[in-house]
C-alpha cells in the first residue's frame, strides 16, 4: 500500500490542499506589493507566477479583499478601465506593507537558510 | 452608541411588528380566556423571531465585528420588547390581568441574563480583533 502511485498522489494532494488554504494572503499580498492592481490582475499575477498551483474565484478575491480593507491593511482608488465602467485598483497600505515584511522576515525567509536549502533539495534518505 | 448594520435595522423594524402583533393577540385572549390562542400566539411569535433573526443574522454582510452580532441582536430585542411592553401596560392596551408588575419582573430576570451574555461577551471578545476571531481573519 505504502508504494502504490494513488496512494501516494492521494496524500500529497490531501496535504496541497490544506497547504494552499494559507497561501493566498500571502500570494495576494505579493501581487499588491509589485503594484496597484484590479481583480483579475491579482487573479492572473497569482495563477501565472504560482505556475497555476494556486488558482482563485474573482468572488473569492473580492470577498478577502473588503476584509482585508476593513482590516486596514488594504486600499484602493478607482481608475478606468478598458472601455468597460471604472475599476478598483486594490493596493497595500503601510500597514499592510509591514505586515508583509514582517511576514516574509519570520517565515520565509529562513527557506534561505544555506543548510535549510540543501535539506529541502537533497533526496533523503529511505529509513524504512 | 450601539451601531446597527443593515440586517439589523430590519430586523428591528419587523421585531417591533411582530411584538405589536404579539401583545394585541395576548391582550385579546387573556381578556376572552382563551387559552388555545395564548399559546398559539406566544408559539408564532416565538418561531418568527427566531427565523426572522437566523435568516438575517446568516446574511449579515459585514466581515469586521462578527463577534458582536449575537450579542447587538440580543440587546436590540430586550430593548424593543420591553419598551412596547412598558407602552402597552401604560396606553392601557393591556388586559386586567397583566400587571406592571409582571412587565417589570421580565425587565429584571431577562436584564439578569442579558448581563450573563454581555459577561461572556466581553470575555469572548478579548481574544478578537475587530471583533473577528484571530484565526478567521487569514483563512
Amino acid at each position: 500500500m505504502k508504494n502504490d502511485e494513488a496512494y501516494k498522489q492521494q496524500l500529497l494532494k490531501s496535504w496541497e490542499d490544506t497547504y494552499k488554504k494559507g497561501q493566498l494572503t500571502f500570494w495576494l499580498f505579493l501581487s499588491l506589493k509589485e503594484a496597484p492592481k484590479y481583480v483579475n490582475e491579482i487573479k492572473e499575477f497569482i495563477e501565472k507566477k504560482s505556475n497555476y498551483t494556486i488558482t482563485c474565484e474573482g468572488q473569492s478575491l473580492y470577498r478577502t479583499l473588503r476584509k482585508y480593507h476593513d482590516f486596514e491593511m488594504v486600499n484602493y482608488k478607482t481608475g478606468k478601465g478598458n472601455k468597460g465602467p471604472e475599476r478598483k485598483y486594490y493596493f497595500l497600505t503601510t500597514l499592510g506593507h509591514d505586515i508583509l515584511n514582517e511576514f516574509i522576515e519570520r517565515n520565509i525567509k529562513l527557506f534561505f537558510n544555506e543548510n535549510l536549502t540543501d535539506l529541502i533539495f537533497s533526496k533523503g534518505d529511505d529509513h524504512d | 452608541m450601539i451601531n446597527l448594520s443593515k440586517n439589523l435595522k430590519i430586523f428591528s423594524l419587523l421585531f417591533v411588528f411582530y411584538t405589536l402583533c404579539f401583545r394585541y393577540f395576548l391582550s385579546l385572549s387573556i381578556t376572552s380566556h382563551n387559552g388555545t390562542m395564548q399559546w398559539s400566539t406566544a408559539i408564532i411569535y416565538g418561531l418568527l423571531i427566531f427565523i426572522t433573526a437566523w435568516i438575517l443574522g446568516k446574511n449579515e454582510d459585514i466581515t469586521i465585528g462578527i463577534i458582536d452580532l449575537g450579542f447587538k441582536y440580543h440587546f436590540v430585542t430586550y430593548v424593543i420588547f420591553n419598551t412596547i411592553a412598558l407602552l402597552w401596560h401604560f396606553s392601557e392596551f393591556s388586559s386586567n390581568y397583566e400587571t406592571v408588575e409582571y412587565v417589570v419582573l421580565v425587565i429584571i430576570t431577562w436584564g439578569i441574563l442579558l448581563a450573563i451574555h454581555l459577561f461572556f461577551h466581553l470575555i469572548a471578545r478579548k481574544n478578537t480583533i475587530k471583533g473577528v476571531p484571530g484565526d478567521q481573519i487569514f483563512e
